[in-house]
């Protein structure tokens, strides 16, 4: 499995030894200088060195005139190269270059970037919905491991990333109650199941939105948060290929560039050899993920509008392995095997109308297949989800109407072979219960419809939007969703927002399953409730505060008699606060805190208890230092308040099945937590700068921490003792990219 | 030199972490220990008398305090029994730095009428517990014995029998032994095997060829048990091994 890795690093060792021929680190001449005799005409080409970028507006002072290149970095002077002068070349954001004019000749020269502040923006202030989070790829890049820039939103307050799940927990909300969108086009999951890493390239990525409530009625069936992102399509600027080594976690490809005035197209393709590297470091490795992931990109921009056309496919493995009772093999140890695949293919295009008009059509059908293992049993799942979102903006003076409408057909077929479920005791045993064998084909079709009116009266702006959704297999008829945003401009510093919006969310299909589920379920409905001051205090600090409420009814829960009932309530309420620190100089970053509880109840007559999602408190320290332009270090330091759990009270030895089996109180529900997590990411980069390419070196860690991680429990055979599941040990990488 | 000290503290902050401690594992015995209940008749398809035989195992230097009956009140099955000891005191046999002790019991089978049967689809679970206790360690043991509507399949079901061959081998505390169990059952069901030691540890403790390593010197305890599954037979065999 490692010749792949291998191959690429010889073929980086290879471009090393290839790129390492010229000058190194600082600026060059293309050429030896040779003399010359009389006034001549000299050309020089500006370029960006380490990419090879023309640079336009590149100033050079001879005597009291100064002349600029033009966009393709050309520079033309009339000079006497005989007699000995001094020509100074400079632009902002590069280090000053001296060229001695005496025997000057026509030729390139490369600039050396210098240290510029990232233009980065999180919460601005032109955001339209209220817990929207934008921040630019450069940025995130910069604080993210490994320069994965979606792993950024695990760094925002009010959101919980787990190692080994790849969907996030957004205010106390289930992972299955967010979305992820990639230029508009669904997918499942946005990141790997090791250490978040995103299912696509970071370098494909112009931007990313995270919203952890409050959205637009744009999206639907979510009442957790969004995340969107936005390649860059025909905003791609040069042609560059990417080769990265990263030991040992995975390496891959990633090329773009192109192909004529208006069309760009990218592609890559990355594989884990993690699940080769960690048996031979851990022994009895109980958590064993691999992933791969790829990606191709065409991207088409006319007057009249863009189109972009993309293809994406990943896949996760998982192998989970303990000591068990239930189905374990000859040394007591039981296994899961977990196996997700998608593959998306979406077309998104915009076109202008004319009338300040626009349409955007994404058409997008994906491909998901799901084998879960257990022992005999399993879960297999292969399907299609056809999406045709369809909307209309009418731009009408400062205001901005759209409409929009949805059309979405799912197909999938269900495997089971596994003991019939009871939900709701508490004392089932998989041993003792009834096998069953299930195949089930789903069809599923769905239209929703949508508008949003954004009418600017300064200093307020009001966003009153209405989703409408109905479901074929959902019964209590179409979901209505008004949602309302009104923001107060108080001054160029000062914005108050508030919102307040209803979500509502399908059932998951397993909860619509004839035999393990309940045909009968209908939307779970949530209610948005937030507040907003943001504050720009100058000098690059800013802050924003939120405070929310999100109440749930028509919760699904397990049933006794029905398997699932939509019964349930759920209640999250909390503040979040961002204190940032803008990028002016040599420094940036941020802290984000969220403050919160989450409860739920399985009736409106039970008692309410701590949800599974819970987390009372969370903390993010992220930031980056550069100490040179080719040196930087980044990372954060992340706390939050330990998972939650139900404890077991009691256990009885069942002596048929020579095992104990765990007796728990109704009233200990997620009342314990696991210990405290905290964890230390650190890295530092080094860019090696050549005239056309370059080599960006990484060495940090990863889950640096005194303890390793719980994410779990643990008992032991008779629950008197317990232990914690514990992640991966810190994880030292080096990561290698060559660019050229 | 000052990003050589970074990368430095960077790798060697990574290193610092702990490990989780292992607890004690499944088939070394410490403490009182239920191994499982003897029925005569686990199966059944008409009102009788089960005579039953609770067998536990602890340490040579512990005694059962009590033993009584145990309602488990969150139990899943279709009906409970009530079982009677025979008497107060059980029985204890030595075997190295382990003891067995057993104790016996009776329980009376109702007649189920063809309701009840059809009820639970043709096989009732009726089950019984014990709470034993032994220096401040409860257990609670639970069991069942299977109602058949139809008695003719009566005959198909037997107990299993186990032995554990001669181990091959020298073994101390820093060597391995051998272990070979052999399982002889007519009945076609699952059947878990267990092992137990009195110390050490066997490395596939359910396989009925095994591994024992890191035993303590001096004379060890190994029991061999096995559980049928469907028809809930239960049987043991224990010897003892010079380490």
């Amino acid at each position: 499995m490692l010749k792949g890795p291998l191959k690429l690093a010889a073929a980086l060792a290879i471009f090393h030894l290839i790129c390492t021929t010229s000058t190194q680190g600082e600026p060059t001449l293309s050429s030896p200088q040779e003399m010359d005799t009389g006034p001549t005409e000299v050309s020089i080409i500006c370029r960006e060195k380490g990419t090879g970028k023309p640079l336009k507006r590149v100033r050079i002072t001879t005597g009291q005139s100064s002349v600029f290149s033009d966009a393709k970095g050309v520079l033309k002077l009339r000079i006497d190269t005989n007699t000995p002068s001094t020509l100074s070349l400079r632009k902002s954001g590069y280090k000053p270059f001296e060229l001695s004019t005496q025997g000057l000749k026509s030729r390139d020269i490369y600039l050396v970037p210098d240290i510029v502040p990232n233009l980065v923006v999180v919460r601005s202030k032109k955001n339209k919905s209220i817990s929207k989070s934008t921040v630019s790829v450069a940025e995130a890049k910069a604080v993210a491991p490994r320069g994965d820039p979606l792993q950024v939103t695990t760094f925002l307050p009010g959101v919980k990333a787990s190692s080994f799940n790849p969907r996030l927990v957004v205010r106390g909300s289930a992972p299955e109650d967010s979305k992820y969108y990639i230029d508009g086009i669904e997918v499942p999951f946005m990141y790997h199941t090791i250490g978040n890493i995103s299912v696509i390239p970071g370098d494909l990525i112009r931007e990313v939105d995270f919203y952890a409530g409050g959205f637009s009625s744009q999206y639907g069936d979510a009442t957790g948060g969004i995340v969107e992102v936005a390649t860059k399509g025909t905003q791609i600027e040069r042609d560059f290929t990417q080769i990265t080594v990263n030991m040992p976690i995975f390496s891959g490809f990633y090329s773009q560039g192109k192909l004529a005035k208006g069309e760009t197209y990218s592609i890559s393709g990355r594989r884990s050899y993690l699940e080769q590297v960690l048996p031979k470091i851990i022994e009895d490795a109980t958590v064993i993920p691999s992933f791969y992931d790829s990606h191709f990109s065409y991207n088409l921009q006319r007057e009249s509008g863009e189109s972009r056309f993309l293809l994406l496919s990943a896949s996760d493995a998982l192998t989970l392995k303990f000591p068990g009772s239930d189905f374990s093999d000859a040394s007591g140890t039981t296994s899961f095997n977990i196996y997700t695949y998608f593959g998306t293919l979406g077309y998104t295009h915009t076109q202008n109308i004319g009338g300040r008009s626009t349409i955007t059509a994404v058409p997008q059908v994906r491909y998901t297949r799901v084998r879960n293992i257990f022992a005999d049993n399993y879960v297999k799942i292969k399907g299609y989800d056809t999406k045709l979102p369809l909307s209309w903006t009418k731009r009408i003076g400062k205001d901005k109407f759209t409409l929009g409408v949805e059309k979405m057909l799912n197909t999938a077929t269900v495997n089971v072979l596994a003991p019939k479920s009871e939900p709701d005791n508490p004392f089932f045993d998989f041993e003792e219960a009834e096998v069953e064998e299930t195949s089930v084909d789903y069809t599923s079709a769905g239209l929703a419809g949508w508008s949003e009116y954004e009418w600017n009266l300064q200093p307020f702006r009001f966003i009153p939007g209405i989703r409408i959704q109905q479901t074929q297999d959902v019964r209590d008829g179409p979901s209505i969703d008004p949602r309302f945003l009104v923001t107060y401009t108080w001054n160029k510093d000062t914005t108050l927002k508030a919102s307040v919006g209803s979500y509502s969310q399908n059932p998951q299909p397993q909860e619509l399953d004839d035999n393990f589920g309940n045909p009968k379920l209908t939307h779970e409905k949530y209610m948005h409730y937030i507040a907003a001051w943001q504050q720009n205090w100058g000098n690059g600090w800013d802050t924003d505060l939120q405070v929310f409420q999100k109440n749930g009814e028509q919760v699904i829960r397990s049933n006794a008699l029905t398997n699932y009932a939509n019964s349930g309530s759920a209640r999250t309420q909390g503040m979040e606060i961002l204190v940032r620190k803008q990028d002016q100089g040599k420094w940036f970053g941020w802290l984000s805190y969220a403050l919160s509880t989450a409860e739920d109840r399985k009736s409106a007559i039970d008692p309410w208890f701590p949800s599974q999602y819970d987390q009372t408190h969370n903390i993010n320290l992220v930031g980056n230092y550069r100490w040179s332009k080719q040196w930087s270090t980044g990372g954060r330091i992340n706390y939050h308040t330990g998972d939650r759990y139900t404890p077991v009270s009691d256990r009885v030895y069942n002596a048929g099945l020579n095992k104990y089996q765990p007796r728990v109180r109704t009233e200990d529900r997620y009342q314990d937590t696991l210990p405290d997590f905290h964890q230390l990411d650190l890295f530092t980069t080094y860019e090696q700068l050549f005239d056309f390419s370059k080599l960006i070196y990484q060495f940090g860690i990863e889950y640096i921490a005194f303890n390793r991680p719980a994410y779990g429990v643990q008992y032991n055979y008779d629950y008197r003792e317990k232990n914690y599941i514990q992640g991966i040990p810190p994880i030292p990488y080096v990561q290698i990219t060559g660019e050229f | 030199m000052q990003h050589i000290f970074f990368f430095f503290i960077t790798f060697m902050t990574g290193w610092i972490y702990s490990c989780s401690e292992e607890v004690n594992p499944f088939e070394r015995i410490t403490d009182l220990r239920p191994l499982g209940i003897v029925a005569d008749q686990p199966i059944v398809a008409s009102a009788t008398t089960v005579n039953l035989e609770i067998v536990v195992a602890l340490p040579i230097g512990q005694n059962i305090d009590s033993i009584a009956q145990y309602d488990d009140p969150e139990a899943n099955p279709s009906l409970k029994l009530s079982p009677e000891l025979s008497s107060t005191e059980g029985t204890y046999e030595e075997f190295g730095p382990l003891k067995i002790y057993t104790h016996t019991a009776q329980v009376a089978i109702p007649t189920l009428g063809a309701t009840t049967l059809a009820q639970f689809g043709g096989v009732v679970r009726l089950s019984y517990g014990f709470l034993i206790v032994s220096a401040g360690k409860t257990e609670k043991v639970i069991g069942e014995i299977r109602y058949l509507a139809d008695s003719s399949t009566l005959a198909a079901w037997s107990s299993p029998r186990v032995t554990i061959e001669e181990a091959t081998g020298e073994a101390d505390g820093n060597e391995s032994k051998k272990l070979v169990g052999t399982l002889d059952q007519s009945n076609d069901e699952r059947t878990k095997i267990s092992w137990y030691v009195s110390s050490g540890r066997i490395k596939n403790r359910q396989a009925p060829e095994t591994t024992w390593t890191e035993a303590d010197a001096g004379l060890q305890t190994v029991i061999l048990a096995a559980y049928a599954v469907d028809s809930r037979f239960f049987t043991y065999t224990v010897v003892t091994r010079e380490i």
